[in-house]
């Protein structure tokens, strides 16, 4: 672990680092507080009932590992689980690679390039609830403007879009990118702020290209930005709920069901809490794994420059 | 050669960025025209893109329904003050984890992020449980039973938004890049922690601490779940809550809720206007690492 | 330095405790109700009962809420009552009641129900909707009944000039009402979903087939013959319809069908657009072979949930809400279904139509009141959507009757 975070290396100040525990410490405070409280707190209570029979009412007793033995053959859990490594995956790989290139390519001074920052923002400014409503109206596949749109360019078998299991998940991924790309565009150029215009001049004079400088500077000094934005959205698109919640409900048949759509159902459809608790956890034990690898992979890398 | 590519290159990313900003301005078209439109002619056969007269009083009808003054208010409230407090917290946790050293950091660190991995689905119960439970507030007892603790008040509304660790990780990935020589420079001068993490690294750490404030707010703004548990009733209803006035069981109110959706949306948009000269263009670029 | 620090968490800290809400007790009974559902004319209907409810009794006062269909219901009151601060009456669909009767959310209503003299007017099918293993938990106060509607005018057009009776009929008319224009489905002749929330289409053709989802014992019976040949009637009828989501717009609303299975509530906008308002018809559904034509009809009722410390105020304001007088109020505000007998003739003249839409609540049957309920949506929804996409019929029943079974024996 000690790996992860990046340890502080010997400075010839160390005469003032007697008061840095308990200065850590008390910085950390507030946030602790709240943190252990509101989030340590109910994960511990999750783990708990997860080893339980909860139905949200008089029955809570311990089951051992029975909940964690049934997701192994529950159809249910394993297509969400493949559906949601296929929207993690593709969803994470977009909005982290084209919100760089495009945060690149706005990271400029001009009222052009400011009115396009503003629009890209507007679906992140919005809420999934309405997101959802307005793509599952304009995906209609009667009356929807996307299909209207495919008429006049005389395609002649029209998509039912989220009404075909094929359709239905790529339509999902696409909306998802769609909706937050402006939130790693906000990320990636308070990232871009911190590199030093000195770097750029210097590998101008010595004639790279733009594409070179890029590769060469923005990469590795983005770098734990990049990191940040690659853990967040993958967190964010394995927790993905509303989405889907609203516009496909997890049909056309299991193609669209996600995991914690799957936990939303067994905890408040099927009053099954330790059920729903259990598949969190698992789902928690994926996530947290796929953070360790990036972490140490970035490590590494950062470490290779 | 060499300048013809150039130009292709530069040609092929403004048509990248073309590409996006249709893709994007198309759905805000659909729901602007639609706002605009009259629920019986929604409700024709074959309704086209453009409204046929433009209905503009169905931004005030909108307003209408329901007491929009009050959910503006709670909704401005609460998010402003879970920006403001997250603002300060978070910045300092991320300080601390990027440049001082203690015992469990690391594991406090992983902790920290996973507590952004579980899904508040499963949280949501014990998270209530804890609400409603706080000593002596709302009619509660010393022991925290007997009322209904902070469940429809705003401090319940604002607490458990603090509690995300999400900004800690942010401040911290962006300040672990800052040269350690400003540290040192610091300390030598007999500055301590504190007042090194309040006059150099909030200062410089501007870019985030904006785009934090914008995250965080359009986050805080967004969220339908919590305010709907933990809220009872017309006077304490956040805007996304009042949204789903607009979707009833006979029929969904497109124009209505176009409207509303957009009147809300724009709130968030113009926090990123006013803050984006912020994390853009950043006056201290360069002077940083020097 | 040290104490600007530990100034900036006081007073974060007392930021926070300034808005903890306080309570007040003056003596007053104070009555939390929340409803499924926010139709505007719906929440002003009940906001009215409450008013008038309140200045007939003085010292109770009742705190309306109400959260949207979907999700949005369940998740506030599982929250609430697992912290103990559920409301006092939640007014909640019959899905509700085998879960949370089991979780102890409900209270039963059994020796209120023995005081109350109209207990016998609810109409027989609406009382049993409200019993779960002999005791009775809720008060029915709005049937919703999924109605057979059709559009006259077009029928006209074609030269129909009857609703389908049979299932026979009903096939050659949504041929013969189906507009294709340039290869794409413009018109449908029977709009059927694709996708959304709950297929319950599906569960009108097996009803009026005969067919039934669950025995007198409370076990699935999805696989059986008459719930096949309904499937596979499903989806023959399925090539006169254009997709859509359950969730959305049914196509009949925007004069795109011309007929459909559409919720009672949900053509009130209709009703009231002088667009469509003479140029739509009820019926009951069309019925294969000697099996009476039957609905799905599901049913909102009033319950008392388990933190109430008032019982006897909840439960008066509950038959209040389904009093005579209320009860037409309500059918005159909202086009609800009555759910009294007694005002059954009075109900049937006031508006066009009601006459059918009581047939639909006497003739409605609803989701199987089990702890499997919510499951057996699932597993249905899963079934009908294989078979639109090419699945064989009897597989698919085979297979969502297996799923079944195996999903409650999970849950054991």
């Amino acid at each position: 672990m000690s790996r992860i975070v990046r340890g502080h290396r010997h400075t010839a100040v160390s005469n003032v680092r007697r008061g840095e525990t308990l200065s850590a410490w008390l910085m950390l405070l507030p946030f602790l507080i709240f943190f252990a409280l509101f989030v340590i707190y109910p994960l511990v209570q999750n783990f708990i009932y997860s080893l339980t029979n909860y139905n949200f009412g008089p029955k809570h007793d311990f089951v051992g590992l029975k909940n964690y033995i049934q997701l192994f053959s529950d159809e249910w859990f394993l297509a969400s689980l493949k559906n949601t490594v296929v929207y993690a995956f593709f969803s994470v790989i977009f909005l982290t690679g084209l919100g760089l290139v495009i945060s690149v390519m706005l990271n400029k001074r001009s009222r052009m390039v400011k009115a396009a920052r503003t629009v890209l923002i507007l679906p992140y400014a919005t809420s999934m609830v309405a997101v959802s409503m307005v793509w599952l109206f304009l995906l209609d596949p009667t009356t929807g403007y996307i299909n209207k749109l495919l008429i006049e360019l005389g395609v002649s078998t029209l998509p039912t879009w989220l009404n075909d299991p094929e359709l239905a998940l790529p339509s999902l991924i696409f909306i998802n990118i769609w909706k937050n790309l402006g939130y790693c565009m906000i990320i990636y150029l308070s990232g871009l702020q911190n590199i030093p215009t000195e770097l750029y001049e210097a590998a101008e004079v010595d004639g790279a290209s733009t594409l070179r400088r890029h590769i060469s500077i923005t990469l590795p000094q983005i770098a734990p930005v990049t990191f940040f934005v690659l853990i967040t959205n993958c967190i964010e698109a394995f927790k993905t709920f509303e989405q889907v919640q609203i516009m496909t409900q997890g049909g056309p048949m299991t193609s669209t069901t996600t995991v914690v759509l799957q936990i939303y159902r067994r905890a408040f459809e099927d009053f099954r809490m330790g059920y729903a608790s259990a598949i969190a956890v698992v789902l928690f034990g994926i996530i947290f794994i796929m953070t360790v690898i990036n972490l140490l992979l970035f490590k590494r890398r950062s470490e290779d420059k | 050669m060499k300048k013809s590519l150039h130009i292709l290159g530069k040609v092929l990313s403004w048509l990248l960025i073309a590409l996006i900003v249709a893709a994007i301005l198309f759905p805000f078209a659909v729901m602007f025209f639609f706002s605009l439109k009259t629920m019986s002619e929604i409700r024709s056969p074959d309704p086209s893109l453009l409204p046929d007269v433009a209905a503009w009083e169905n931004y005030k009808i909108a307003l209408q329904t329901g007491s929009w003054g009050q959910y503006f208010f709670n909704s401005t409230f609460v998010t402003v003050i879970v920006v403001v407090i997250s603002l300060i917290i978070n910045s300092m946790s991320g300080y601390v984890f990027a440049r001082l050293n203690f015992r469990f950091k690391n594991f406090l660190f992983v902790l920290i992020l996973a507590g952004m991995m579980i899904p508040p689905q499963v949280t949501m119960i014990p998270v209530v449980s804890l609400i409603r439970s706080v000593p002596l507030a709302g009619g509660n007892d010393i022991l925290g039973q007997g009322g209904s603790g902070l469940i429809n008040t705003y401090s319940g509304l604002i607490i458990p938004f603090i509690a995300g660790s999400f900004g800690v990780f942010l401040c911290r990935q962006y300040f672990v890049s800052f040269p350690r020589e400003l540290d040192d420079a610091a300390l030598i001068d007999g500055c301590g922690r504190f007042r090194t993490f309040i006059s150099i690294y909030l200062p410089l750490g501007k870019p985030v601490l904006a785009s934090l404030a914008v995250l965080k707010f359009a986050g805080t703004w967004n969220e339908y779940t919590w305010p709907l548990v933990i809220t009872q009733g017309d006077a304490m209803k956040t805007v996304q809550i009042a949204l789903t006035n607009f979707r009833n069981e006979s029929e969904i109110r497109w124009n209505l809720l176009m409207a509303a959706t957009l009147m809300v949306s724009a709130v968030v948009c113009l926090v990123f206007i006013f803050a984006q000269k912020h994390f853009v263009n950043g006056i201290l670029t360069g002077s940083i690492k020097g | 330095m040290k104490k600007r620090l530990i100034g900036i968490v006081l007073v974060a800290v007392m930021l926070l405790g300034l808005f903890c809400g306080c309570a007040k007790d003056d003596g007053t009974v104070t009555l939390t109700f929340l409803r499924l559902g926010n139709d505007e004319a719906e929440k002003n209907f009940w906001l009215e009962v409450i008013e008038s409810y309140e200045a007939a009794n003085p010292g109770i006062k009742i705190e309306y809420d109400d959260a949207a269909i979907g999700n949005a219901m369940d998740t506030k009151l599982t929250s609430l009552f697992s912290s103990n601060s559920g409301p006092d009456i939640i007014g909640h669909g019959i899905l509700s009641i085998a879960s949370r009767v089991e979780a102890g959310h409900y209270l039963p209503l059994d020796e209120y129900m023995q005081t109350w003299e109209q207990a016998d007017d609810m109409i027989d099918m609406l009382q049993d909707f409200a019993t779960y293993e002999g005791h009775t938990y809720g008060v029915a106060y709005m049937p919703t009944s999924y109605v057979f509607a059709y559009r006259t005018d077009l029928f006209a057009q074609a030269g129909i000039d009857a609703p389908p009776t049979t299932w026979e009929e009903l096939l050659d008319y949504a041929e013969r009402l189906t507009v294709v224009e340039n290869g794409h489905t413009v018109q449908a002749g029977f709009a059927f979903p694709t996708a959304g929330g709950n297929l319950v289409e599906y569960d009108i053709l097996s009803f009026c087939n005969g067919g039934r989802f669950a025995d007198e014992n409370g076990n699935p019976t999805i696989n059986t013959p008459e719930n096949l040949e309904a499937l596979e009637f499903m989806s023959r009828l399925n090539e006169y319809s254009i997709p859509y989501n359950s969730n959305e717009t049914n196509p009949f609303m925007t004069g795109n069908a011309a007929m459909t299975f559409i919720d009672n509530v949900k053509l009130s906008p209709m009703f009231s657009d002088p667009e469509y308002a003479d140029k739509i018809a009820l019926a009951m559904p069309p019925a294969n072979g000697d099996n009476p034509a039957m609905t799905f009809s599901g049913c909102r009722l009033l319950f008392v949930g388990k933190d109430c410390k008032n019982v006897k105020e909840a439960f008066d304001f509950i038959t209040y809400a389904v009093s005579e007088a209320i009860v037409m109020k309500r059918a005159q505000d909202t086009d609800a279904q009555a759910v009294l007998k007694s005002v059954s003739d009075e109900y049937a003249t006031l508006k066009p139509f009601n006459d059918i839409r009581i047939k639909y609540v006497e003739n409605g049957i609803g989701m199987p009141v089990t702890t499997w309920s919510t499951m057996f949506q699932t597993v249905r929804n899963e079934m009908v959507q294989a078979v639109q996409n090419g699945a064989d019929p009897a597989t698919a029943l085979a297979q969502a009757q297996t799923k079944l079974e195996q999903e409650i024996a999970n849950a054991k």
